[in-house]
């Protein structure tokens, strides 16, 4: 049985719940889960199954939701990518209490494409200047730079 | 004088000196002890993500590349791989192979530029002028081959935009040779140069679980022990037809070779410590240790083994006359202290890893050692003539204890902490510091003021405090090393500690008796009385490497 096989047996038999929404693409596999069901899943990756590396996140615009997709890692090989919606505007809980390192991954979502990520520790924005309006977020796909010489609203 | 809880705010950045690019550290610091830093990032956020959405994937790869000036391909293989995934591309080999010697070119130029930047950092010039000098030899070739030194534009989408000639390998090969050459020496460098050493050994470290909870990565994390490689883990380009070995931690000559050897041995006792679990096991079964068998039911009930709970020990004995060897020079240099904690934490993570392995708890100990010291002295004397042991010219072969340092090196109890401190540290089972003196501390309130500082001071785990004393068969307790008893002017016993425990020296072994003629008693009470220092920088008064 290849890895990614393993990783999906061993995920499906924590959670026979997201039977159907696992799946391996090349040698990576896709977990595509609900907003309700993340937490726990996450933890068993990163805990027990020992994706103890968080790669990095992407935030995505898709219509009325974010979509978030976590990357993690094992050392000595083997990536699962956790996907996960979340409506624009409602509330998703930090992943710092796993990972610290990820918490400007999660300042970057709050900046471009304003998730509302709770639970971070206090610290300065980021990326973005501390000047830049709190409610542009450029990631957005209505979300346009203004023309040169085009005056701020 | 300032108070010591008052804090000093220091901002550092976003535009300072000693950084590369801008970024701010706002640092909060009581005494010297940084207590708390707020980091501010982005000051170079150009908005690229936002730049590609509204461009085609062609112009993308041009701005993509210029994410960053020194791994410029790297950023932009990752967006024509995900490009060609998304259109099914299938690509020549040979163009994945361009791919890859191209990263690969990128990747020497790099480290070069790293390595004369760390050299700049530690006010040692000379090293930052000779590897951008070599650097160049990679940048010249890099432009000679795809018309640029920074931005190479090398990658388009379906392969690479350049071939290679016959001729431009034959060039290749000359430059890769004369930076193999090159790379050689600055190992060499890293190995004997005392500046390096002194300013690099236990700087910035970041512990292996650190390093993975905040998502370290590339030569750092592997560094850190993390080992992981892209290339390797999940290959990309012509990287799964290379052979390559993705290095962690052992990156010198003869630091590597040594820690491989350590490796080896570290599997025999492994091996035979699995062996010595089971036989304890089937014993304890048929009831060879009733008492034993009575004690651990509860184990036994909860993990199906009695000994589950039980830790398999690995140790070593002699760190320091290895290091005298390997180096030729003793623990206490600065090229010793290297070598001490990089030995210390490659036996750690195979622990680690055979923890993983078989599923039971393995530790590191500073081993006792009182007859192995002696015995593998005495064996490596016969088999390896002029092998260098603890004992002065003549006497008895002994290797010194762990990683101690020699029993004689100072009387100086408080040099010898600063340079154990580190090293006792990383022991995840016993370890010890002895402090010898040569009789007993008669006023209990310096013994009291001598531990009270040693706690505050160092993070080692445990110390003692030995005093030698004899015992005259009929007046009993006499303070320090009497041979007679001042009284009947009878034979008495010297006690001191063999190794933990209190024996009389004369029932010691040949080795240990040679040590004990060696050791070098500490001046104590002189210390104990000297006034302690201001409270506050508790962290920082400990000698650093730097």
């Amino acid at each position: 049985m290849s890895d990614t096989e393993t990783v999906v047996q061993e995920v499906l038999a924590k959670f026979p719940a997201l039977d159907g929404r696992v799946t391996v693409q090349r040698d990576r596999v896709w977990v595509d889960v609900d907003q309700s069901a993340f937490a726990p899943l996450f933890e068993h990756l990163a805990k027990n199954l020992r994706f103890t590396n968080l790669l990095m996140i992407t935030g995505l615009d898709v219509g009325p939701d974010l979509e978030f997709i976590y990357h993690l890692a094992r050392n000595r090989g083997g990536i699962v990518n956790v996907k996960m919606r979340c409506p624009k505007g409602a509330p998703h809980r930090t992943i710092t209490g796993i990972f610290p390192g990820g918490g400007i991954y999660e300042r970057e979502l709050i900046d471009l494409l304003g998730a509302r990520i709770e639970g971070l520790p206090e610290g300065s924005r980021y990326p973005l200047p501390d000047n830049w309006p709190k409610d542009e977020h450029p990631l957005l796909k209505d979300w346009k730079p203004r023309e040169k010489g085009e005056k701020d609203a | 004088m300032p108070s010591k809880d008052r804090i000093v705010r220091v901002p550092i950045g976003p535009q300072h000196p000693a950084l590369k690019e801008p970024e701010g550290f706002m640092v909060d610091l009581q005494g010297e002890r940084i207590s708390s830093i707020a980091l501010r990032l982005g000051y170079n956020h150009r908005g690229i993500e936002k730049g590609c959405e509204e461009r085609t994937y062609v112009q993308d790869i041009y701005l993509i590349e210029r994410v960053c000036g020194i791994c410029s391909h790297s950023h932009s293989t990752a967006f024509v791989m995900a490009v060609e995934e998304i259109a099914g591309l299938e690509l020549p080999r040979r163009a994945q192979y361009i791919r890859t010697l191209v990263g690969e070119l990128e990747r020497i130029h790099s480290h070069l530029l790293w390595l004369g930047v760390a050299g700049h950092e530690i006010g040692f010039d000379t090293l930052l002028m000779y590897s951008w000098r070599d650097r160049e030899l990679v940048m010249d070739l890099l432009a000679e081959l795809t018309g640029n030194r920074v931005h190479y534009a090398m990658n388009v989408i379906g392969g690479v935009k350049r071939d290679i000639t016959p001729e431009q390998m034959a060039r290749i090969a000359e430059v890769v040779d004369a930076l193999e050459e090159r790379t050689k020496y600055y190992i060499e460098l890293a190995m004997t140069e005392e500046t390096l050493a002194q300013r690099l050994s236990g700087v910035g470290r970041l512990s292996k679980a650190d390093a993975e909870l905040l998502g370290t990565i590339g030569p750092t994390g592997r560094a850190s022990g993390i080992d992981r490689d892209t290339r390797r883990d999940d290959p990309y380009a012509a990287y799964d037809e290379l052979e390559f070995k993705v290095v962690t931690d052992d990156h010198c000559d003869v630091f590597g070779r040594t820690l491989v050897r350590l490796g080896e041995l570290m599997e025999v006792a492994k091996t035979s410590l699995e062996i010595k679990r089971k036989v304890l096991e089937k014993f304890t079964e048929n009831s060879l240790y009733p008492y034993t068998k009575f004690y651990l039911r509860a184990v036994r009930e909860r993990f199906g083994q009695y000994w589950k709970n039980h830790f398999s020990t690995i140790g070593l004995v002699g760190l320091n006359e290895a290091c005298e060897n390997l180096l030729g020079a003793d623990i206490a240099s600065p090229k010793g202290q290297l070598f001490g904690l990089r030995v210390l934490e490659f036996m750690r993570e195979r622990l680690v890893a055979f923890q993983e392995q078989t599923g039971n708890n393995y530790n590191l100990e500073a081993t006792p050692a009182e007859g192995t010291s002696y015995r593998l002295a005495r064996i490596d004397a016969e088999r390896f003539p002029g092998i260098r042991s603890a004992n002065i010219e003549g006497g008895k072969p002994f290797y010194t204890n762990s990683s101690q340092l020699p029993v004689h090196w100072s009387d100086d109890p408080f040099e010898v902490l600063d340079l154990q401190d580190e090293l006792q540290t990383r022991y995840t089972g016993g370890t010890v510091v002895h402090l010898f003196i040569g009789e007993e501390i008669t006023n209990p309130a310096s013994v009291a003021e001598l531990v009270r500082v040693i706690c505050s001071r160092y993070r080692l785990p445990y110390f003692t405090i030995t005093p030698t004393f004899s015992i005259c068969p009929v007046h009993g307790y006499l303070p320090g090393k009497q041979d007679r008893c001042p009284t009947c002017n009878a034979v008495s016993e010297v006690y001191s500690r063999v190794v933990g425990y209190l024996r009389p020296v004369n029932q010691w072994n040949e080795g240990k008796v040679e040590e004990f003629k060696q050791r070098k008693t500490f001046r104590i009470a002189q210390e104990a009385a000297r006034p302690v220092e201001a409270e506050p920088a508790v962290e920082t008064v400990r000698a650093g490497g730097a």
